[in-house]
């Protein structure tokens, strides 16, 4: 009970996250774009893709994006050098247009349910944004709580009322389902 | 109401065990992803189809379901002596080489053990899979998610009937939402 309480928020972030995957996926999954806008921008002479994609990291700094990552740098068909900075609250897809010398910006945000779907996602505990770290361990316990919350409600009923025969067939229902479905998917 | 409410909270619980722990372990892993291994065991087989196959990369990877090859059909594409399929389940990942010319069908296999399926079943989503099991699956995710959300609003009130357990009760209630809330509030408004 003690969990529970501790723990009742993150199985409420848990439970929409299941609920917002289960009714809405791939393209549904985030709102429409912002409209884009353009800012000048200009690198060294001879900057590489690399250096590029930092220096545009650095002077946009979106709240809790972080760098690119060299396997995501590739220019396109006109030359133009496209970066992704994907957040928890959304996606900032940048063009870095160098005929222009400009970087077209476009914004899309993350639905309330998907931001908390994308939360409950958040467990690498060396995230660089303190909120984020804050975050990830938090979910930390509550993955251990969930656990067990799970195995002490089992021992609880097995040891309050083990012959109520409703929870019998609820419990042998349940897991003959799991069980067949994973033979059929495994 | 009480009586209600205790025994939907029971019935849930113990019926969704499984799928809950199955959750629980398999973020775990994610989380902890040096303390499993998540190699795939990669084998071949070759297979002479029927004459009679429809030049349709779905109907070609139907024709290998009954001897093994099942799973959703995912990425297509064409290759100058016939397709290249992917076909996919939590458990296996295929990939079909084809040949239009002899029908003949080189097909990479990629098994995982159990820590890998738990992970592909925590990030099944939806029931618009072509392979009907894996719809089953997200319609009991679905149905577990909703159950979760559930337990936990039947498990505040079961609390709350305990006048003893009151206090602290409110005081851990107090901490998870003031944490919880806090900081959902912090990041979504970064």
């Amino acid at each position: 009970m003690y969990i529970g309480l501790l723990n009742f928020s993150n199985l409420i972030v848990f439970g929409i996250a299941g609920l917002a995957a289960t009714f809405q996926g791939g393209r549904d999954r985030i709102l429409a774009s912002e409209s884009a806008r353009y800012e000048s921008f200009t690198p060294p002479p001879g900057a590489t893709d690399r250096q590029i994609a930092d220096l545009v990291f650095a002077r946009f700094h979106f709240p809790l994006a972080e760098p690119v990552g060299d396997w995501a740098l590739h220019r396109d068909a006109a030359g133009n050098l496209p970066l992704e900075f994907w957040t928890v609250n959304g996606i900032h897809r940048l063009l870095y247009q160098p005929k222009q010398n400009r970087v077209r910006i476009e914004t899309i945000p993350s639905s309330l349910p998907f931001f908390l779907d994308d939360m409950h996602t958040v467990t690498e505990l060396n995230q660089k944004d303190w909120r984020m770290r804050a975050w990830a361990w938090y979910n930390h316990v509550a993955i251990w709580s969930l656990i067990a919350m799970a195995i002490s409600g089992v021992y609880l009923w097995l040891a309050s009322r083990p012959g109520y025969r409703v929870a019998q067939y609820s419990f042998a229902g349940g897991t003959a389902i799991f069980i067949l479905l994973y033979i059929a998917t495994r | 109401m009480y009586r209600l409410l205790r025994n939907t909270h029971l019935f849930l619980g113990v019926f969704a065990f499984l799928f809950l722990m199955m959750y629980g372990v398999s973020a775990l892993q994610m989380a902890h992803n040096t303390w499993s291994s998540m190699k795939p065991t990669v084998s071949e087989m070759r297979v002479t189809l029927p004459a009679d196959v429809p030049d349709d990369p779905r109907a070609i990877a139907r024709e290998l379901r009954p001897l093994g090859v099942r799973g959703d059909i995912g990425e297509i594409g064409a290759t100058p002596a016939g397709y290249k399929i992917e076909v996919a389940r939590p458990g296996a990942y295929y990939q079909i080489d084809y040949a239009r010319a002899t029908h003949d069908a080189k097909v990479r296999i990629n098994t995982t053990g159990l820590m890998a399926v738990l992970n592909r079943i925590h990030h099944l989503r939806g029931a618009w899979h072509d392979y009907a099991p894996l719809n089953v699956w997200g319609a009991m995710i679905g149905l577990v998610s909703a159950g979760l959300i559930l337990l936990g609003v039947t498990g505040i009130y079961l609390w709350f009937t305990i006048h003893s357990e009151r206090a602290i009760g409110i005081v851990l209630l107090a901490i998870n939402l003031g944490i919880c809330v806090t900081l959902l509030g912090l990041v979504r408004t970064a």
